[in-house]
């Protein structure tokens, strides 16, 4: 599969931190990264005629209040629900968007605060509010039970019983993205860890412990999606996107587990990536061509399950790989370069898309990969996209 | 308890109704003989929409479970660390539910079986014991 109009990431911008800013105001996050974004693609904002959301309020706001604060002139709007998970899912509506011709220069992500209405791992009042009886993060309030948190925990005990994996195991994630953000500017944790301190750190919902479980962040993050032709005038060398794949859902899927692994409604099966993923063909690579790979990493768990879902890692796997140095920047696959959601913090992905871009044009600073000419977005949910410095 | 969490009663009324009289009942198709859990409006196996809400035998097994240190429910500030099991019934489906036992002694393929706590005047709550 080609795309025509193939669309390309052509900006990127971030708020300078991120971090708890209890004094800022959404609108005020949202503002900064939107310019910050839109200077670094040499872009007015009154070129601007697409705006595309993963999330409205309470966390961020909603997309006409940004248009109206922020004086847009928007015609071609879209907004997810109040996910993280909808981060890739916007990117790709985006380059769908331009592809179709609905709109020339499209921003993509948002300003956040966490802090105001979330609880670190999940949520009673999320939980209470927005579910009936059953809801797809394993909810259960009556029984004390929250999410993501919860969920993302049964699913990690269930893999750990049955492959053999430990605590320690996941220890070696949290260390290896917290010394990748401790290489990156805008860090809301930036300190390293070792493993012994990941060890020690407080259970939140065993097996998760502290340092297994994103922080709550304040900022923002935007790109910019346009098409190559309507890069060739601006001035930064574009990312392509080359390759998407969506969203997958149904009775075999759970946000936090690989399908077949067997918990919640899915059933338990060989499960056997290279029969799974058109990505890779929709963009004319291999899995071997992926220089680094990014990955909602809201608990470190995450990582197991992004690298078996996408065929990196066998099945019961990717535990060993990820405890053996194999994501860290020397390593065989780098994975989340800039710290990701556990360390950079937790932009609800748009600070990945932010690093892919910078990677692919040589603006990741001490964290650069040498020669990256190919990045993969990836969740353990089933969407992905492939970002290449060519088409 | 005070404020203590309830569930949100839809589609699974059947299921809250029976679990009220100390039955533990779920969709099973009048089709097919499939028992399914979540609740849906159709077969998960065959797409029939007849069934009816069978009464389990309320055994299984722990297929998964986790331990709650962090208090995020103000009604269980005093039950930390408290366990959330997932069981496989017998029948099939899987139910997430506490285990009524120590943190330390749940392992996973445990023989449980339903028990149920009264919480108000409508509501019992399915739970489990070890068998």
């Amino acid at each position: 599969m080609s795309y025509d109009q193939n669309p390309v990431l052509i900006g990127a911008g971030t708020t300078a931190e991120f971090g708890v800013f209890p004094d800022r105001t959404i609108l005020g996050l949202a503002a900064e990264a939107l310019k910050d974004a839109l200077d670094d693609a040499g872009l007015d904002r009154h070129e601007l005629d697409g705006l595309v959301t993963n999330m409205g309020s309470p966390l961020s706001r909603h997309y006409d209040r940004i248009c109206e604060a922020l004086d847009l002139d928007i015609e071609f709007s879209a907004q997810y629900w109040a996910h993280g998970r909808w981060a890739s899912s916007c990117v790709q509506h985006a380059a769908m968007a331009v592809e179709a011709g609905l709109a020339d220069y499209v921003a993509v992500g948002l300003g956040l605060k966490f802090n105001a209405v979330s609880q670190f791992g999940g949520n009673e009042r999320a939980s209470l509010s927005e579910i009936g009886s059953i809801s797809e993060h394993s909810e259960r309030p009556w029984y004390g039970m929250t999410a993501p948190v919860g969920g993302n925990a049964l699913a990690t005990r269930y893999y750990m019983e049955k492959y053999g994996a430990t605590s320690e195991d996941l220890a070696h994630i949290s260390k290896t993205f917290r010394d990748h953000a401790a290489l990156h500017p805008r860090s809301h944790f930036a300190d390293p860890i070792t493993i012994e301190e990941h060890q020690e750190s407080q259970y939140i919902v065993d097996p998760l412990r502290l340092y297994d479980c994103a922080p709550l962040t304040d900022g923002g993050a935007y790109v910019i999606v346009t098409t190559a032709e309507n890069a060739e005038s601006l001035p930064n060398e574009p990312a392509h996107i080359a390759g998407m794949e969506g969203l997958s859902a149904g009775r075999n899927n759970h946000l936090f587990a690989r399908p077949g692994m067997g918990i919640r409604t899915q059933e338990e099966y060989e499960y056997d990536a290279s029969v799974t993923d058109p990505i890779y063909e929709r963009a004319g690579v291999t899995r071997d061509d992926i220089d680094a790979l990014f990955t909602y990493d809201a608990f470190t768990p995450n990582v197991w399950y992004a690298l078996e879902r996408w065929g990196f890692c066998d099945p019961g796997t990717a535990f060993e790989f990820a405890r053996d140095g194999n994501i860290g920047l020397d390593g065989e696959l780098p994975m989340n370069t800039h710290g990701g959601l556990l360390s950079n913090g937790h932009i609800t992905a748009w600070n990945h898309f932010v690093e892919m871009y910078d990677q692919l044009r040589g603006k990741a600073g001490d964290r650069q990969l040498d020669g990256a000419d190919t990045m993969q977005y990836a969740t353990p949910f089933g969407d992905s996209i492939i970002l290449r410095t060519r088409p | 308890m005070t404020n203590r969490p309830l569930p949100q009663i839809d589609d699974d009324a059947p299921f809250w109704n029976a679990a009220s009289d100390h039955e533990f009942r779920m969709q099973q198709c009048g089709e097919c003989g499939h028992v399914r859990w979540p609740p849906s409006p159709v077969c998960t196996e065959c797409w029939a929409e007849e069934h009816e809400w069978t009464e389990l035998s309320g055994r299984g097994e722990v297929n998964t479970w986790v331990v709650f240190h962090r208090v995020y429910f103000d009604a269980f500030a005093d039950d930390v660390p408290y366990n959330v099991a997932e069981v496989e019934l017998e029948e099939g489906p899987r139910y997430l539910a506490p285990v009524e036992c120590d943190n330390d002694d749940l392992y996973r393929g445990m023989p449980v079986s339903v028990v149920f706590e009264d919480v108000t005047d409508e509501v019992s709550l399915p739970k489990f014991e070890p068998k």
